[in-house]
């Protein structure tokens, strides 16, 4: 067995994760796994700090006073558990920019979805990675259904990194101006986050042996099957994106879509808020004219190594 | 029969008689002089002169009829009268013995008979630690077959002498007879027990159920083979020597609730590929329901290996470390971890996860929901399957899904579609562990590949299947690693496949209720295909027939008109061809025509008008 990668230089983990109606027992899986990842990083030197931020965009607060109290007495690993509870739906881009001013300390931020469990040493390759000072953002690898999006063998280089669990430098983060949270209320901000990387000159890496479990499901014949929500913001999303790394012409292919009679409501609403935003200029300048950085392809923004 | 003369049998080589002097004679000390042979409820004796020529031995028996001791006494041997269920017992051989020398005991066919013989035992246990000595007993098994099956069948007729002599008081199977030993501080060290296919209780003659040629009773003996061994015993004779007395020693208490963990998840590896190990117990610490265990059983692993397989699992977090066992094994072939993790369980059931498979979190849920309305039922969810490879990046080895999760096997089950083709992935099913420890149910080792499918015959026979209709695995299928699919050639496993069919074959086989739907809807279907398949075939041959009548008119029509096979002019019946005549005059115009009116018939009947 090969030794296991050490970085040189031991870090602050500051892993952030947006709640929104989120079973505690979920809650608890995860800071028992990040608890764990963090007595690791400790006790190898891996790391010097370890905190944990749950944003609560639920319209009921998920954990009390009590709740924090005894997460964080459980798990004392974690040097900080804090908890924050918006008020209202923010959705993943505002409220990771907002966690990620909660807490000072961290250098690298980890983006996490409030269902994933991380392997014990998921953490500590992920940032082995950032040895090379050409990296700027880094995913793990999704169990049980991975994500088909394709990377280079050897490098692990790759279009975009899913923040269902990814880790950047919080200084390039800051730098990059955090999500684009008045473009994305969720979903895509993660593409269009790593494309910023990748325009700023750095790489985004896709690590196979970093690997976390994110609790998702598929029907009987291997189909995807997504929520509600998630048919509705990325229909948005993938309006916002189209528009903002210019592709004028796939934007009014989408809207000839979503705007047809038999569209899904979801879609439908997708595209007249995209022609509200447009009308009351909120729309984002457009980038990437040359299309250097950005990918469309069949409505997915990278080559993927298998449909699902 | 009275009592006193029932058991009065001769001393033959293939009873109990025999059977004890062979013990004996492997296991009594070579320092015989003086020494004593007790025999305890020695009855007449029958035993006595063959063990005093056999061995040299003082023969004293003890019983408590004054009969029997006195029929032994007039034949000049030492009888002394003792009450074997009296607490003091003990005390009361000693005295007997009268600090002489113990070399061994008899104790034939009289345990069953006391209302309580743990005394006894028990200071045969004490005589013999204290004097090295070594004892013989026998006892009837009251679960031979022939009371096993009659007893499932409502039947139980006590009888004057024999398996169920109406005088027994207690009932001894073989493990309920070890127990009893244990409790005296008593050791078999080798049986030589009688055997009897038709015991006494083998009646009726005609009882369909006692047949050895009825399907009933093979499937049953089939069964009871699996579970325990000893169903032609007729009498337990062992050879016993002292042994510590264990600190459980009560009767055992029914167990009216259910095993504390729900489910043992037995996980082989080989130690030789630890990012797979990592993946497959991140599946683990991620489940929604952790009502498990988890026996990780490192297979041949050498010490870099188990090394690894240590590494991971400290580095798992606590709530689910502390419910891993880790168990090293150095022999046996695929099968063999699989059946020490099933002996070391403790779950209410069991499933064999491979160090590279993959679940989803409702994995575990999934089959605790279901027990709750099919205890005792195999619980089967779906796997889906999935191509995958080795990749490295950055020097780190991970694993690269190279295909989309694919729905390859069949979402409901059928165990005759079983008998064909395995369509239940080890980690799409779980079964209950009584299967183990009740029915006797092993992976078999001599099979280098496919023991999980004949292990899910012989399970889903016995405790049928219980679908639940969801994808809750993924099962791994390596491009470019060795697997157990890359490391055993094709031939080996059609032969294995053979070896199940051939088993199956063996013994009767049990369906579950509807199946049999199933296959008369299967043997329909086939009727209809074999009638269609024989109307065509009767077609192709009217057609073959009439095609080769066909050829023959043409090759004869082109031999005719000098025509080879491709219907060029034959050269040598150019050659050949006598010249014709010249013309006197040219052909009228009938004469013209009759041969092409004859070809153009001809052409019409080879068109099949």
């Amino acid at each position: 067995m090969p030794p296991e990668p050490r970085p040189t230089a031991p870090a602050v983990i500051g892993v952030q994760s947006l709640l929104f109606h989120t079973p505690v027992e979920s809650i608890e899986r995860m800071l028992a796994a990040l608890d764990n990842s963090s007595r690791i990083g400790l006790a190898e030197g891996l790391c010097t700090g370890f905190t944990v931020t749950l944003g609560d965009g639920s319209s009921t607060r998920v954990l009390d006073d009590d709740d924090v109290v005894r997460l964080q007495a459980a798990h004392p690993h974690l040097h900080e558990v804090k908890y924050h509870w918006f008020g209202w739906n923010v959705g993943t881009s505002r409220g990771h920019n907002a966690m990620a001013e909660l807490i000072a300390e961290p250098t690298h931020l980890i983006f996490s979805n409030p269902d994933v469990v991380p392997e014990p040493r998921a953490i500590w390759r992920m940032l082995e990675v950032f040895d090379d000072p050409a990296v700027g953002f880094v995913e793990a690898k999704q169990l049980p259904i991975e994500h088909p999006k394709d990377f280079a063998s050897g490098t692990g280089e790759t279009g975009w990194a899913t923040t269902a669990f990814a880790m950047t430098p919080k200084d390039l983060f800051l730098e990059l101006g955090g999500f684009d949270e008045e473009s994305f209320f969720m979903y895509c901000d993660d593409v269009d986050y790593s494309w910023r990387v990748r325009e700023a000159g750095r790489s985004v890496i896709y690590q196979p042996a970093a690997v976390v479990f994110h609790d998702k499901y598929l029907s009987l014949d291997g189909a995807w099957q997504p929520t509600g929500a998630e048919v509705k913001y990325s229909a948005r999303a993938a309006l916002a994106l189209a528009h903002k790394w210019s592709r004028p012409g796939l934007v009014k292919k989408i809207l000839q879509g979503y705007e047809h009679p038999d569209a899904l409501p979801a879609h439908q609403e997708a595209a007249a808020e995209f022609r509200r935003r447009q009308k009351r200029g909120l729309l984002p300048e457009p980038r990437d004219p040359e299309h250097q950085i950005s990918m469309f392809k069949n409505s997915r923004y990278a080559e993927h190594r298998f449909p699902l | 029969m009275s009592d006193l003369h029932k058991y009065d049998n001769a001393v033959q080589p293939d009873n109990k008689f025999g059977h004890t002097l062979a013990l004996l004679e492997r296991h009594v000390g070579a320092d015989r002089d003086g020494a004593v042979h007790l025999d305890l409820a020695c009855g007449f004796g029958h035993i006595a002169e063959p063990i005093v020529d056999a061995f040299g031995l003082h023969y004293v028996g003890v019983d408590l009829d004054d009969l029997e001791l006195d029929a032994l006494r007039s034949r000049g041997l030492e009888a002394h009268a003792a009450d074997l269920t009296d607490p003091e017992v003990g005390d009361r051989l000693v005295k007997i013995l009268d600090g002489r020398r113990l070399a061994s005991v008899t104790f034939l066919d009289g345990l069953e008979h006391l209302t309580d013989g743990s005394h006894a035992l028990a200071a045969v246990g004490r005589l013999l630690a204290e004097h090295r000595a070594v004892a013989v007993t026998s006892v009837p098994n009251v679960t031979h077959l022939d009371v096993g099956i009659k007893t499932l069948l409502g039947e139980w007729a006590y009888t004057e002498a024999g398996l169920l002599d109406v005088t027994h008081y207690q009932l001894y199977s073989h493990a309920s007879l070890t127990s009893a030993m244990a409790r005296a501080g008593l050791r078999c060290i080798e049986s030589n027990d009688v055997l009897l296919a038709r015991s006494d209780q083998h009646f009726s003659v005609d009882h369909v159920g006692l047949s050895e040629a009825t399907t009933m009773s093979a499937w049953l003996r089939s069964v009871r083979e699996s579970a325990e061994p000893h169903g032609l015993v007729n009498q337990f004779v062992w050879a016993l020597t002292a042994s510590p007395v264990p600190a459980e020693t009560g009767l055992p208490e029914p167990v009216t609730s259910h095993g504390d963990t729900f489910l043992s998840v037995v996980m082989r590896t080989q130690g030789r590929r630890p990012q797979e190990l990592r993946e497959a117990l991140l599946c683990l610490a991620a489940q929604s329901c952790q009502d498990f265990e988890v026996l990780v059983v490192a297979h041949k692993t050498n010490v870099e290996e188990q090394k690894s397989v240590e590494e991971v699992i400290e580095d798992q977090p606590p709530y689910l470390r502390e419910r891993i066992r880790l168990l090293l094994l150095d022999r046996g072939r695929r099968s063999t971890p699989l059946n020490l993790g099933l002996d070391e369980a403790r779950g209410r059931y069991v499933a064999v996860f491979d160090d590279d498979d993959v679940v989803m979190g409702d994995w575990v849920k999934e089959f605790a929901d279901a027990e709750r309305e099919s205890r005792g039922r195999l619980l089967r969810t779906v796997s889906l399957r999935q191509t995958a490879s080795v990749d490295t990046v950055r020097g780190q080895v991970g694993i690269r899904s190279t295909g989309a999760p694919t729905a390859m096997y069949s979402p409901t089950f059928s165990l005759t579609g079983h008998l064909v083709e395995n369509q239940s992935p080890p980690i799409s099913w779980i079964f209950p562990r009584s299967l183990v420890t009740d029915f006797g149910l092993h992976y078999d080792d001599s099979m280098t590949t496919t023991e999980d499918w004949e292990f899910l015959l012989r399970a889903a026979e016995i405790a049928g299947v219980r679908d639940i209709g969801r994808g809750t695995a993924i099962y791994r299928w390596w491009e470019t690693r060795e697997s157990s699919r890359t490391e055993h050639v094709a031939d080996e496993w059609a032969q294995n496949q053979g070896e199940i069919e051939r088993r199956i074959d063996a013994r009767p086989f049990l369906l579950p209720a509807g199946e049999t739907r199933v296959l008369r809807a299967k043997l329909r279907e086939l009727k209809q295909l074999k009638k269609l398949n024989n109307q065509q075939s009767r077609r192709i041959a009217r057609l073959e027939v009439a095609q080769s009548r066909h050829f023959a008119q043409i090759k004869r029509l082109r031999r005719k008109l000098g025509l080879d096979e491709k219907g060029a002019p034959l050269a040598g019946a150019r050659r050949h061809a006598p010249q014709a005549p010249a013309p006197a005059a040219a052909p009228t115009l009938r004469q013209r025509l009759r041969p092409r009116t004859r070809l153009r018939a001809l052409a019409a009947r080879l068109r099949g008008r």
